[in-house]
């Protein structure tokens, strides 16, 4: 058999491809071009340049962008919102890996309080060396990268196409916010899921009209490359400026609320952030969240903030406010033992009272045993076996 | 007793010796040696010498310099010759003067990388430089894989890993490839058919992308001894290679005997069986202390001896932990434990699939016990070379079982003291195979329209592709445009990527091991017995769904056979071969074959009969494949001795005598085709035999017998004629019982009415 029989052979169980129409793109690209009131770049006509702008602030706005809290002190420096560059991609498949392209980029900055939108349209494949050049000499004016979920998928992806075009893939000086975390950090508890559809829907209480949805994308450009038709690339393009927006609106969002968290009217949201308060020793804030928390919200997550609160004063060595709070939380159904543990600690190890300590370790192995008595299938063997261990250590000593 | 006794007393034992077809004696040679190289670095030869190495083995110093000229190579050489210092040691060479070099080592299997892993580690620390050696599999923490694609100096992997986790990303292994000098390929004789098929392609790939990063990486490739391993690797590569057979390592006497188990049934030809006799065996050999690897031919057979072997050894009195189990399913942490059992003789007898043949280190042992002929005479040296210390004596025994192929080769005992006649080949034109790389390959870089991957037929390849949409041409390039990883749509071994885990639901849920998708339905379906660590375990329930058997510990006196049903149905005849004067048709073409499991036999341990059958429900396996077959004639039917269940009984047992000769035409594991006799075909309605490969897409095993059937089928004529039985036996057309009584008479009846002789 020759090749040709064997590929007839080889394609007869294969799906057939759908028979299609001319390749006459350009038109279409001019039409896509007028749409958006584009440019096509020169000479060679190689990507669509859509230009627009979106008004960000209504009236004059502090351009400082502080969120060190927020960012779980990844981004401890206030950086100014001048030199901040937005950025999404969309790509013609998400698997990720070297075959992955990149036809629409879309890039925003702010200048007196508009946003700026542009985006780069690559109407075919082969095209990106000229526009890579430019978008390089374009990034090195900015310090700052904000993108949403680009640190695993958006930005490796740019330099990937990068070191394919033999350019360097290199950025020392760029810093890189991925909202994502944040969001994240704010909402896990709040939301099902932190994508940015979500998030949109949720806190900025955007409802996007005839978007297309992220899994039909690579298909529909595929589409545009068979067929010329530009009915979803136009979706495309306004799904990818709408993005852009949202990470405008988002990074100020998350501004204003690294300065005043009680503006989250969200107590699953506020509890989250009381414990990155905690994970980061910032006492400040975790009081502010407590107080919060007593007057308006729910009280019986109070308990756990007061947990970490206590564990805070310990680790300073306020040995008085952190006594005072495990006192109170002895009573606790879900943190006596906690409390009981940590005071026989301090007994033991920091004032030596052996006494003491042996006495509040033989109420917590009271305790124990009773609950288990109680609720024969929730054992608490951990807790028993360290106060056991404990109380034999305390004895010897004592002895 | 010591071995030499050992030796005299199983020369003396007149039993034993009844049994024995041969036994072959293999004088020791003494090492050949060549100095240091002088332009060897002075750091790495004091380190040698502070390991004890004085000289090179002439193989080693050799492809020393055959590297070091620039030239790939593949370096020939039996088990423990120290071939691993034949690359080290210029890879080592080159690192230490340019520290920016990286190599990237290949191994067949996950496991073999770790020992290398502890070898280049132990070379680096002893020269106290900061030459850094990784291993990157599935199991490499995602936290390390950035280190390792930066600072990785020495990167151990697998072909597999190569072509789903490295090339399709390549742009994060810039400095990998810019500076890749070795690319060293382990055991490349294992890389036949399908896999070896695939790794062609796979290379191909890779030597493009270094194209694209400007390396050009020399191949340094080892070999076990085959017929052609020259020409394997020149196929495999694309590349002149330059072949490193002089072994200059020593040996020491070995003893090879062949043993063939007694015939218990000589109406039916029946020998005794391979795991009874070597039972019988390993209760002489025991008692003398000395070790013994066991190869068994699956991971069934070597539960069942394991658990033979622990009843053996307290009648003996010995702690029965001193006999192991090694093969795959068992978790990596359980077989290191293993692997150091053996090394410091903790462990006296493990019992293992091959998947200890290949070169993990567990030390040399006393004795290497085949129960069964591993399938290749190459295999048949590696696992014979697991047993030897250097210098000293060892001991190999060859238990043959009643297949034909074993029967063959244990009444044909030169090929193991004449020259090798096993060639591996490789396809890597494989229509399916190839294809599925070029679309690999295009994901990882746009061809460009003069590109070659494959000789001739590259432009048109990608113009198809083009065509179905799976690229699209611009501007003279080809660019991948669909939304998935074609690397994940390719596996080069053609298991099912997936895996069953199996989950002993009495010990706190605990994972105790896992088998391949594949192989699933047959091992841990519902109700079967399944053997771990030679324990017994019920399954009570196979989640299909979820991928996971849930099972618990049970003591009954019986295991389970699983009952297999094949479907086969033509999709599309694509040649008709049969001569006018044949009484018979042949075709190649496209089947369908699907499988299915539906149930189960209790067969009782020790005396193997059938206590009891069960059924079970899961959901069939298809694979789409190339075969050929043979219609009988339709005179068949007007001869009254040719009833509907005689011609039945005789294409089994045409069926049985094929399956299990064909390897010796067609370099291939009996396991590779398949043999399904049709007394009326669907299709046809005549009596039927197909032969098909058991691989998506077809690997060309069908159609080269389709070129050389007559051959076959006559020496399968041959063969079943002149076998000593009475009614037809494992040897040739099966067992009497199975086969049915008159499975032999029909089956020499049937071949003759073929006119095979011209």
């Amino acid at each position: 058999m020759d090749i040709k029989d064997k590929l007839a052979y080889y394609s007869a169980y294969r799906k057939k491809p759908k028979n299609s129409k001319s390749d006459n793109v350009y038109s279409s690209l001019q039409a896509l071009r007028d749409y958006f009131d584009g440019e096509f770049s020169e000479p060679s006509t190689s990507y669509l340049k859509i230009s627009r702008k979106f008004s960000l602030f209504k009236e004059q706005n502090d351009s400082t962008i502080a969120i060190p809290f927020l960012s779980a002190n990844k981004h401890k420096a206030a950086f100014n919102l001048k030199d901040c560059i937005f950025f999404d991609l969309e790509t013609n498949g998400l698997a990720g890996g070297a075959g992955t392209f990149a036809f629409l980029l879309g890039f925003g900055y702010v200048e007196d309080g508009d946003l700026i939108v542009n985006q780069y349209f690559l109407p075919d494949y082969g095209r990106e060396y000229s526009l890579y050049t430019q978008l390089l000499n374009m990034l090195n004016q900015y310090h700052t990268l904000i993108s949403y979920n680009g640190k695993s998928y958006d930005f490796p992806l740019f330099k990937t196409r990068l070191i394919l075009n033999h350019l360097p893939g290199e950025f020392n000086s760029l810093q890189h916010v991925d909202l994502l975390h944040i969001a994240r950090r704010i909402w896990k508890r709040s939301l099902p899921a932190c994508d940015l559809n979500s998030i949109e829907t949720y806190v900025l209480q955007k409802e996007r009209s005839e978007d297309i949805p992220g899994y039909l994308i690579p298909q529909a450009y595929m589409n545009f490359l068979q067929t010329g038709v530009i009915h979803d690339i136009i979706k495309i393009i306004e799904h990818n400026y709408h993005d852009i927006v949202s990470l405008a609106q988002l990074l100020l969002l998350f501004n204003r609320i690294e300065k005043e968290p009680n503006l989250l009217k969200d107590n699953q949201a506020l509890f989250s952030l009381a414990q990155l308060a905690y994970k980061q020793n910032h006492q400040a804030y975790l009081n502010r969240f407590i107080t919060e928390y007593e007057k308006h919200r729910d009280p019986n997550k109070t308990e756990q903030m007061l947990v970490w609160q206590s564990l805070l004063h310990k680790k300073r060595s306020e040995w008085v406010e952190a006594i005072s709070l495990w006192e109170n939380l002895i009573r606790s159904r879900k943190f006596g033992l906690f409390a009981l543990e940590e005071l026989a600690k301090y007994e033991e190890h920091v004032v030596k009272n052996y006494e003491r300590a042996l006495q509040l370790t033989t109420r917590a192995i009271h305790n124990v045993q009773t609950l288990n008595e109680l609720h024969s299938t929730v054992f608490q063997d951990d807790a028993l076996s360290r106060f056991l261990h404990r109380r034999r250590r305390l004895q010897g000593k004592l002895s | 007793m010591n071995l030499e006794q050992l030796i005299d007393y199983l020369a003396n034992d007149s039993e034993f010796q009844k049994r024995l077809t041969k036994w072959l004696v293999f004088d020791a040679r003494t090492a050949r040696h060549k100095p240091f190289p002088d332009d060897l670095n002075p750091n790495l030869m004091s380190i040698l010498k502070q390991k004890g190495i004085e000289e090179l083995f002439t193989h080693q110093y050799d492809a020393y310099n055959a590297i070091r000229q620039g030239k790939h190579v593949v370096v020939v050489t039996p088990t423990a010759s120290g071939k691993t210092l034949s690359y080290n040691l210029p890879v080592f060479e080159d690192m230490l003067l340019n520290r920016e070099t990286r190599a990237l080592y290949l191994f067949p299997t996950k496991a073999l990388s770790q020992d290398q892993v502890n070898e280049t580690q132990d070379l680096a620390a002893r020269l106290d430089k900061d030459i850094k050696t990784f291993t990157f599999d599935g199991d490499t923490p995602v936290n390390i894989r950035r280190t390792i694609r930066s600072a990785g100096h020495i990167v151990v992997t697998n072909p597999d890993m190569l072509h789903q986790g490295i090339l399709p990303h390549h742009t994060l292994w810039i400095k990998l490839f810019e500076n890749l000098r070795y690319v060293v390929i382990d055991e490349i004789h294992a890389y036949r058919g399908v896999f070896g098929s695939h790794l062609s392609n796979v290379v191909r790939r890779l030597k493009r992308i270094c194209r694209f990063y400007g390396s050009d990486p020399q191949f340094i490739c080892s070999s076990a001894t085959i017929a052609n391993p020259q020409e394997l690797v020149e196929n495999i590569l694309e590349e002149n290679v330059t072949l490193i057979d002089n072994n200059g390592a020593p040996s020491g006497k070995k003893h090879f005997l062949f043993y063939n188990p007694p015939i218990v049934n000589a109406e039916l030809g029946l020998r005794r069986g391979v795991v009874n006799e070597t039972r019988q065996i390993m209760r002489k050999l025991i008692p003398t202390g000395a070790q013994v690897i066991i190869f068994a031919r699956s991971r069934q057979r070597v539960e069942l001896l394991v658990t033979y072997l622990r009843t053996l050894a307290q009648q003996l009195k010995m702690d029965p932990d001193k006999i192991q189990g090694y093969r795959g399913g068992y978790l990596p942490k359980q077989r290191r434990i293993i692997e150091k059992g053996l090394k410091n003789s903790q462990i006296q007898v493990v019992v293992s699939t091959n998947a200890l043949e290949l070169g993990i280190d567990i030390g040399q042992l006393d004795v290497s016990l085949m129960a069964g002929y591993p399938g290749s005479i190459a295999s048949a040296w590696q696992q014979s070379g697991r047993a030897g210390r250097r210098r000293s004596t060892s001991l190999t025994i060859l238990v043959a079982s009643s297949s034909p192929l074993d029967q063959y080769i244990i009444e044909h005992p030169s090929y193991f003291f004449e020259r090798n006649p096993e060639t591996a080949h490789i396809d890597n034109n494989n229509l399916p195979i190839l294809m599925s790389h070029l679309k690999c390959a295009s994901f990882e870089l746009p061809f460009k329209e003069e590109e070659i991957f494959t000789q001739d037929i590259t432009g048109q390849l990608l113009d198809f592709l083009a065509e179905e949409r799976v690229l699209r041409k611009t501007d003279g390039k080809y660019f991948w445009m669909q939304d998935i990883y074609p690397a994940d749509e390719v596996s080069l071994r053609n298991a099912a990527p997936e895996n069953v885990v199996i989950i002993d639901t009495h010990a706190n849920k605990q994972v105790i091991g896992e088998v391949d998708l594949f192989s699933a339905p047959e091992m841990v379906h519902t109700e079967a017995i399944y053997f771990h660590q030679s324990i017994q375990y019920f399954v009570d329930q196979l989640d299909w769904d979820e991928r996971k058997a849930y099972v618990h510990k049970v003591n009954v006196d019986h295991y389970t056979d699983a009952i297999t049903k094949t479907d086969l149905k033509v999709l599309d005849v694509l040649q008709e071969g049969s001569e006018t004067d044949d009484p018979f048709q042949k075709f190649f073409g496209e089947v369908a074959v699907s499988r299915v499991t539906t149930g189960y036999k209790k067969i009782k341990l020790h005396t193997h009969e059938n206590i009891g059958m069960g059924r079970v429900y899961l959901p069939e396996m298809e694979i789409q494949t190339n075969a050929l077959w043979w219609e009988f004639p339709d005179q068949l039917r007007s001869d009254p001795y040719f009833t509907e269940s005689i011609i039945g009984e005789g294409l089994r047992g045409i069926a049985h005598a094929l399956q299990n000769l064909t390897p010796l035409y067609i370099m291939c594991d009996v396991s590779d085709i398949a043999v399904v006799p049709m007394v009326r075909a669907p299709f046809s309605q005549k009596p039927t035999i197909y032969v098909y490969d058991k691989y998506q897409g077809g690997i060309g095993l069908s159609k080269k017998l389709f070129n050389i059937d007559k051959h076959v089928l006559d020496a399968a004529r041959n063969h079943i004629e002149t076998c000593p039985c009475g009614q037809g036996c494992p040897s040739c057309t099966g067992p009497a019982m199975e086969g049915g009584l008159f499975g032999k008479s029909s089956a020499v009846k049937i071949l003759k009415t073929l006119k095979l002789q011209d």
